[in-house]
């Protein structure tokens, strides 16, 4: 399949294309190919473009063809993205509505449910970043080495990856929440089209968000969950 | 979209009934009652939700003080039309009590355009309580959650079992398109029904 069609059939995972650091003007090259030259692997690649494309999508043939590492890899990744890109520009566009705006005390209120979920989601991406990513990891290098390590027993022990599965929340309702008091509830605002574009922004931000929580479950976690398994019948 | 609702309180079968046929004429009200005295007329202006009164003047007039009281208090519900036979009707003191004035000689465009006034004022008003669309005892709730209490608390305050207070929950998110407390908190005090200094 060429790179181009697949990422034209859903613009939003122009996102993952660039967090694969690849470059736009593809051409008609096939998706194996561009993976190829920017040395990605091409099934962790489609196994993300597919999580985006469908939400009930659950992957099961590919399963071992790309290791735990490249997948945190990624994840963090789009942390980092979240963390120093698509916050602050939403952020700097929610301000400069604000700065003027007649019915500013209303509108400030959803401002402070912006920042309150920001420092939610920040909390939430560290906690993963510093946690379960490297616990992940460290379960994938005992698999691996053959040796399991007491610490790492104790580690599966107390926090397995099931426990994470049951601990992740879903934090975009408050994303909803603004898109739904712009629309329905708060007067309006002097910049009526930047209000727009925070919006469709903001509807971007809430689904890539949701893919992004789905490849954490449905590709990250059955992987780390199977090791886990495997690793208990080996002690 | 709910329709406006009228009582008419006057003696002359006549006119009554040319009153009626004009207000159902109009796509978006309806004549609940016609009654010819006022005896029962607050039973039924408490029984319905009766919008406009439409009341012989004369009649109005009539009623002894503690009527008039009673009426002038339940004046932010209900629109008082006096309907007067002569031109020159006058009463004392009855800005409180009447809305409007509606004469028996006014031309059919002066009549049908003061009806239809009245009309478009409650229709709006009726609209915006649609769109809000919660019941009373949701918007108790939805304070109470606004004001940060658990729906433990909440069912302990109303009296209510938690399980009750969840449905109620879950149909305020259905009906406002808000999912999250910190939304809701938002719209409470949009639509003034928390102040600010009262959150927890």
């Amino acid at each position: 399949m060429k790179l181009a069609d697949a990422v034209q059939t859903n613009l939003n995972t122009l996102n993952v294309v660039a967090r694969f650091d690849i470059k736009l003007g593809f051409g008609d090259k096939s998706v194996e190919r561009v993976c190829d030259e920017y040395n990605v692997n091409a099934d962790f690649f489609l196994e993300i473009l597919n999580a985006y494309n469908d939400p009930n999508y659950f992957p099961q043939k590919h399963l071992q063809s790309f290791s735990v590492t490249e997948i945190v890899e990624y994840l963090r990744k789009t942390h980092r993205s979240y963390i120093d890109d698509e916050i602050p520009y939403i952020e700097n566009r929610l301000n400069q509505m604000l700065d003027g705006c007649s019915n500013a005390k209303e509108i400030g209120l959803v401002h402070n449910l912006f920042t309150e979920y920001k420092q939610e989601l920040f909390r939430h991406l560290t906690w993963e970043d510093e946690k379960i990513f490297p616990y992940a990891v460290s379960i994938e290098k005992a698999f691996v080495g053959g040796q399991v390590p007491p610490s790492i027993k104790q580690a599966i022990l107390t926090y397995p990856m099931a426990n994470f599965l049951e601990d992740h929340d879903d934090i975009e309702s408050k994303l909803y929440d603004i898109n739904t008091l712009f629309i329905k509830y708060l007067p309006p605002v002097n910049k009526q089209q930047l209000c727009l574009k925070i919006l469709k922004d903001l509807s971007l931000l809430e689904s890539d968000l949701n893919n992004h929580s789905r490849i954490e479950e449905k590709v990250l976690a059955p992987k780390v969950i199977e090791m886990e398994k495997q690793l208990l019948a080996r002690i | 979209m709910s329709k406006v609702n009228f009582i008419i309180v006057e003696p002359s079968f006549i006119v009554r009934n040319g009153l009626v046929n004009i207000i159902n004429e109009q796509p978006n009200a309806i004549v609940l009652r016609e009654i010819e005295h006022t005896n029962s007329f607050f039973d039924n202006l408490n029984l319905r939700k009766v919008r406009v009164a439409i009341v012989n003047a004369t009649l109005l007039h009539n009623l002894s003080i503690v009527e008039k009281k009673k009426l002038i208090a339940i004046k932010p519900q209900v629109f008082i039309v006096a309907l007067s036979y002569s031109d020159s009707e006058k009463y004392e003191n009855s800005e409180e009590l009447i809305d409007l004035w509606l004469k028996l000689s006014e031309s059919q465009s002066s009549v049908t355009k003061k009806i239809k006034d009245i009309i478009s004022r409650y229709q709006t008003d009726s609209l915006q309580q649609e769109t809000a669309g919660l019941s009373e005892r949701e918007i108790t709730i939805l304070k109470d959650v606004a004001m940060g209490f658990s729906s433990k608390e909440i069912a302990d305050k109303n009296f209510i079992s938690p399980h009750t207070v969840i449905t109620h929950r879950k149909n305020i998110t259905r009906k406002l398109g808000i999912k999250t407390v910190s939304g809701l908190v938002i719209y409470a005090i949009l639509n003034k029904i928390i102040g600010v200094d009262e959150l927890k």
